[in-house]
């Protein structure tokens, strides 16, 4: 492509030539080529010529009368990039012909309004996503640099996210998942099926409020005093809500045809938790994200509603009681996933309704900088700047529930259990027995499946998605 | 009115020119009056409309929230 003289412009479209090519297709009896020319046009990043990969997949996301939405997935390594209309358009041009000089002009001659930042801001996406083939664009060198100059800061927050955020994962669970929802879970997704879990979850939000919120029922068993059994119980019932919840996201995800990447165990500052990695229902519109987010919470009501109604039907005794705390624990599940308190289901409901990705980030931003700026300099708040401060304010409304809970915990069994310990202080030694035969079957467990190279070192993996994402964000 | 040829020398000079690009950003009026260009209130206005759109999704992580968590926070 040339700019002649009088103004007028000229796209030479030569197939399948980079820069590095054009060069060296200087003939040789031609006069002595301009070397600060040639350099300069090295590293022009309006002579790139974008090639897009051949293997992504694009899904239209668009939701009932919004603007148009695409979401593209690498399957190289799964990551993600959604795309409006026009950087669609400019997807499809990145032929490895087009140089982004032309693509600059194709836009204008779609869209009569040059938007450089929409262009550069695509390749930069796409680039650092391993959307493009081959070399970056010149203009990501920065971007690289910068990347590598903060190594070291690199390697003392993977030290220390792995220390509070480890992750035990094992990468090829969607097969286990497809086969659980072939075989049996599908029928969870049928119309009859769905009308009993409302009903239950109706139950579930009935039954709590009368036993944990009138009645303040306790979450011990025992009748004389605090006893390993109690806690034994307590630590079974929990962790069996959080299987049956992520259960219920990797099912959904399954229902809706894609893949669960990741599921496991990680640790949530020392505490060990199980999680499942739904990334890939970023394919499907925005009913299908809800769906997948509102499954774990909604599995864990339908069984606390489920064991609620077996236990109102018992008489008083051991097994009325692990019913009853059964159903408490699993509501409480329920409630706390679906505070947007932290990067919980609640919030990627709300995210995804709002269709504003990376929500919580971007309002913590707003609530603790741009809102203060704007207010002492009198400046209009944009539409999306009101939606954080709603969302800000939610948080915080979640932030009161926990509170009162942790309270309310405290109160009915966390003393009781402090009590006892002081009065028996080998209750702390029956208690750390049982959490170290629950490390050592779980080290057995994983030691079997590793044995298997089903596990692997994902959370390595799972990091350098994080730090990818991040430098894209520009962090 | 700015022309379509002007839209596309503007479009490429914005591409190889991060400082005029800056300038586009921030006052579009003012830049594209250095080429002698002139924009009305309607294209100046559709040139500052935001229509970026990518972004990379991120990871959807669903950890289930303990009741333990409620002592954490």
């Amino acid at each position: 492509m040339t700019v002649h003289p009088g103004g007028t412009i000229g796209v030479n479209q030569s197939a399948g030539a980079t820069t590095e090519e054009d060069i060296s297709k200087v003939p040789t009896d031609s006069p002595a080529p301009d070397k600060w020319g040639l350099s300069k046009e090295r590293i022009s990043p309006a002579k790139y010529r974008p090639l897009r990969i051949d293997e992504a997949e694009l899904a239209d996301i668009s939701g009932r009368g919004g603007a148009k939405r695409f979401m593209l997935r690498n399957p190289g390594n799964d990551t993600y990039v959604r795309l409006g209309e026009e950087e669609l358009f400019l997807w499809n041009l990145m032929d490895g012909r087009h140089t982004v000089r032309d693509l600059a002009l194709e836009y204008v001659s779609q869209y009569a309004v040059p938007r450089p930042e929409t262009l550069l801001n695509l390749l930069e996406l796409l680039s650092s996503n391993g959307f493009l083939k081959g070399e970056p664009p010149p203009a990501m060198h920065p971007m690289v640099v910068q990347s590598q100059k903060r190594r070291m800061l690199a390697s003392l927050r993977r030290l220390t996210h792995y220390l509070i955020h480890g992750t035990l994962a094992a990468k090829h669970i969607d097969r286990y998942f497809d086969w659980l929802y072939r075989h049996a879970a599908h029928y969870l997704y049928t119309p009859p099926a769905l009308i009993v879990i409302i009903f239950l979850i109706l139950a579930d939000i009935a039954f709590f409020i009368y036993f944990f919120l009138i009645q303040h029922v306790d979450l011990l068993i025992s009748p004389s005093g605090v006893h390993i059994v109690d806690i034994v119980s307590l630590m079974l019932i929990v962790y069996g809500s959080l299987v049956i919840h992520e259960l219920a996201h990797g099912l959904t995800v399954k229902a809706y045809g894609r893949r669960v990447l990741r599921a496991g165990f990680m640790l949530y500052f020392g505490l060990p938790l199980a999680f499942t990695d739904t990334t890939d229902i970023w394919m499907k519109p925005r009913r299908a994200r809800i769906a997948v987010s509102l499954a774990g919470p909604c599995a864990n009501a339908a069984v606390g509603g489920l064991l609620f109604l077996i236990a109102a039907f018992l008489s008083e005794g051991t097994v009325r009681d692990i019913l009853l705390h059964g159903g408490i624990l699993s509501s409480v599940v329920f409630f706390l996933n679906l505070l947007p308190v932290a990067e919980t289901d609640g919030h990627y409901i709300i995210q995804d309704y709002l269709e504003i990705p990376r929500l919580r980030s971007k309002a913590l931003h707003f609530i603790s900088h741009d809102m203060w700026l704007k207010s002492a300099r009198r400046k209009p708040w944009a539409r999306d700047e009101f939606t954080f401060l709603m969302y800000g304010l939610v948080t915080v409304a979640g932030t009161v529930f926990l509170v009162y809970l942790g309270i309310h915990f405290w109160i009915t069994t966390g003393s009781k259990v402090v009590d006892e310990v002081i009065r028996r202080p080998h209750l702390v030694l029956e208690i750390f027995g049982v959490l170290v035969v629950i490390a050592g079957i779980s080290a057995l467990f994983y030691g079997l499946l590793a044995r298997k190279r089903h596990i692997t070192a994902e959370h390595i993996v799972g990091l350098q998605r994080k730090e990818r994402s991040d430098i894209t964000r520009g962090k | 009115m700015a022309t379509k040829e002007e839209m596309k020398k503007i479009a490429i000079r914005a591409i190889e020119d991060d400082r005029f690009r800056a300038d586009l950003r921030a006052d579009p009026a003012k830049a594209v009056a250095s080429m002698g260009i002139e924009f009305t209130p309607e294209e100046l206005a559709e040139i500052k409309e935001l229509r970026a759109k990518a972004v990379a999704a991120g990871l959807r992580e669903s950890k289930g929230v303990a009741p333990w968590c409620a002592l954490i926070f």
